[in-house]
Parts: structure tokens; sequence; C-alpha cells
């Protein structure tokens, strides 16, 4: 996966040249969609190739008489994605082949109909504002190819894994990236005790995407690291990402000064650790929330670790009625999503479903196994 | 090059160190069911102690590899030589 056009948009950025209709003037960090319909001259995108596009949004909303912002993605003309926004947010499409015209550049348009003027609703700004955006990605992915395992295929899931596995062996390949700790705790009950940054951690997506790709960039600066309290125990907060997990230490534990001075170097070490994982393809990362995580929010993170290597990102939702627990189903090269009668419920991790978790483990190991062979030969 | 004896010799002052207890004795199989308090963090502390004491950076597979004392010497005497 490579990144093929980064646009930044507002007064610093790049993205002028690229800007057809419906656009506002470029303002700090950011331009408007002005009107119904934006668009966006891009480079022709090959239909040999697999492609991804990336909008950082912020909708324009003014509480219940405006609560979210719709959006409907075209590429030459043809409809692939549609979304409704109610608060900022990075996502991501795949374009479909089939919407790409053969030849020239590719006109990106965006349809937002619930587009508002600010002085209708008492704010002193006349324009048609509807979205904010920040940026646009186009990622360049290996044209989807089979994983070379015969179970795997995207419809329908993949069957049971009949790998024979240890359940601490299973484990050790999978690294979770936060939200909660019912991941860390299931490699708990099996006996991994394997070492991740974001294992028993909460980080929001977007901060986490953004640590992937600037490599946790001010993560060890200076006074980054903060303790906080959770009844009588300390909970540390990393400032630049947001980061956030407890210490199992109570007061009169440690001096807090001691246990800031650890958790700074814990932190550093454990970026490290991540870093080369991603950069290795060691691991297949788990991501799971107990909020609705849909396929949108997770491209970004998906094309930010296959840039870097040939990561596999394990998606874990709810099952549905044609998707059985314990099933697996690819739905790119290296994006598996995974189906569990249900996540553990945030007020108790350690309430997970530990056999439909093993059994979507064995059989994404065994798709990033699989795949991994295939891609390197 | 340490000699395998200086780097248990090594790895015992960074244990006892850490888990504040002079009786500890490291044997090759000792690994951190058998000692109390040796969780994730306590792991970390360990391999950062053995990080600085020897000038060494361990990999991430070398970590996740690490099953006992045994594992981690053999790491730190593979790197220091």
């Amino acid at each position: 996966m490579q990144l093929s056009l980064d646009l930044n948009f507002g007064v610093e950025g790049n993205e002028t040249p690229y800007l057809g209709e419906g656009w506002g003037a470029a303002e700090a960090g950011f331009r408007w969609c002005i009107g119904d319909i934006s668009e966006l001259a891009l480079p022709g995108l090959s239909s040999e190739s697999d492609w991804f596009v990336e909008l950082d949004l912020h909708p324009f909303t003014h509480g219940s008489e405006l609560p979210a912002q719709r959006l409907w993605l075209l590429a030459d003309g043809r409809r692939f994605a549609a979304a409704t926004l109610t608060s900022p947010a990075l996502l991501g499409w795949k374009i479909p082949t089939e919407v790409l015209a053969a030849q020239g550049r590719t006109r990106l348009t965006l349809i937002h109909p619930d587009t508002k003027r600010p002085v209708d609703l008492g704010i002193d700004d006349h324009r048609s504002l509807a979205l904010a955006i920040r940026s646009v990605r186009l990622w360049r992915g290996t044209k989807s190819a089979s994983c070379g395992w015969s179970n795997c295929s995207p419809k329908p899931c993949c069957a049971a894994s009949t790998l024979e596995i240890a359940p601490v062996e299973i484990l050790t390949k999978f690294e979770s990236l936060g939200d909660n700790c019912e991941f860390g705790f299931l490699q708990r009950d099996c006996g991994q005790e394997t070492l991740g940054l974001l294992r028993f951690a909460y980080i929001h997506l977007s901060n986490l995407i953004r640590g992937l790709r600037t490599e946790f960039k001010g993560i060890d600066g200076p006074g980054n690291i903060e303790i906080e309290m959770d009844g009588s125990e300390y909970t540390i907060r990393e400032i630049e990402y947001g980061i956030r997990y407890h210490t199992f230490l109570h007061v009169g534990q440690i001096a807090p000064a001691e246990l800031l001075r650890q958790h700074e170097a814990r932190i550093k070490f454990l970026v490290r650790k991540l870093l080369e994982d991603v950069a290795e393809a060691n691991k297949v990362f788990v991501v799971r929330r107990n909020e609705s995580l849909r396929l949108e929010e997770v491209i970004p993170l998906y094309c930010t670790l296959r840039s870097k290597s040939r990561n596999t990102l394990l998606w874990v939702v709810p099952a549905g009625r044609v998707t059985p627990p314990g099933s697996v189903k690819r739905v790119e090269p290296g994006l598996l999503q995974g189906f569990l009668t249900r996540l553990a419920p945030w007020e108790n991790v350690n309430d997970f479903l530990l056999e439909e978790w093993l059994q979507v483990c064995k059989s994404a190991l065994e798709s990033h196994s699989r795949f991994f062979e295939a891609d390197g030969q | 090059m340490p000699s395998e004896a200086e780097i248990y010799a090594a790895l015992t002052e960074i244990f006892r160190d850490l888990f504040l207890r002079d009786d500890l004795v490291l044997t090759p199989e000792l690994a951190a069911k058998d000692v109390r308090g040796w969780d994730s963090f306590k792991q970390i502390e360990i391999l950062m102690a053995c990080e600085a004491h020897f000038g060494i950076h361990f990999t991430s597979r070398e970590i996740d590899g690490l099953g006992n004392v045994g594992d981690l010497a053999a790491v730190v005497a593979r790197k220091s030589s």
C-alpha cells in the first residue's frame, strides 16, 4: 500500500490545484465545502490497482436544528460511498474499479445536501456550509488476490480453522490496538503476557492512526505524561495521543514522581516495540470498539498499517445473521473481519467470550500466515 | 563479552533490585509464574534495566520469545558478544 496523494487543506495546504467547484476560501488547516456539491480533480486512477480515498472531515452541525451532515461520494459521476456525520471523523472508502473512468483525471464529487447558512441559525456567517475538509489522501493498494487459504474468501465467511496450536501460542501473534483491556485480559487468561503499548490502554482511533503515521512523534516530550486518580488508584494520561491506562498502583504504594519516571520510560520502550512490530508485520493487530465500528472508520487504519509492511488487521465486531460467531471474513488483503456473539461490556472487560475469540484468532492467524506466504513469493 | 556467570550475577542484581528481594535466586528455568509480582509491567522494567546494564537493545521478536530467565540470559549473551 502506498500513499499516492496527500492533500492538506487550508492556508498552508497544497490542495488548490485539485479544486473544482464548491469550495470556500482556505482557512487555518481546513477549507469548507460550500453549497450542495464540491469537486476535486484527482490524478487518473489506474484500474490495475486498488484505490482507497480517505477524508478528514468536520461537519457543520448546530444542536437539534442541524444534528448531522450527510455525504455521498462519487467517482466520475458514479456513487460509491455514503456517510452521515455528527462529529469530526477520519473516514476511508475503497473506490470500486468499475466506477473509475478508463483514462484521464478522476473527478471526485462530494454531495452534501444538508448544507446550511449559519446566519439562518443565528450565527453571523452568510456562507452555505456543509463540511470542513482538513485532508484528502489517496492510497494505492495491490490488486486484491486470494490469500491461498481454501477456507478464506470474502463471501461467505471463512469456515472454522483447523490449526492445531495451543491458545498461548496463538495469542503471542496478536496485538491489541487499544480501546479497552478485553483482549489483554483474554491473553492473560490464556497465560500469554505479551508486552504491548495498547494492551491495557485506551486510545482514540484517529490518534492511533496519527501516532502510527508520525511514529508517535512527541510522545517522549517533557511533561507529556500526567498522573490522574481513579479513586485511590493512579492512572496514566499521555497527552499528545490521549493514551490512558490503569497502573493498578494506589496512593501510598509509590511516590508520584517515581511513577511518572517509570511510565515515561515504559511508554518509550513500548512505542519502540510497537513500531518494530508494525514495520516487520510481526503480529496480527486487533481493533475492536464497544460502540459500532464501521468499515469506513477502519480503512484509514488499515491503509496506514499496510503502508508500513504486510500487516494484517483483525477488525472484531458483533456477529450478524450471515456471519456466525467465531468466524472470520476476509475484507481486503490484510484486512479480516472477525465475528463474536458480543464484545465484553465496557464495565466488565473480563467478561469475554474465550472460545469464540480463540476461534476467530485461529482463523485470522491461518489467513495471515497463508497470505504472508502467498504475498512473499 | 561477559561470561555466563557474569550475566547471571548481573541479572540477579537487577531482579533483586526490582523485586526488592535479596533472597531471589535465578535459575534458567525461573519464569514469571514462579515469582510473585512478575507481570508484564515488571517484565518491561527487567528488560529496560538489562538494556541499560548491558548496553544492548532487544528486538520485538526477542522480547516475545522470552519464556524464562534462561532465554533472557541467552539473548543477553548473544547480543553482548
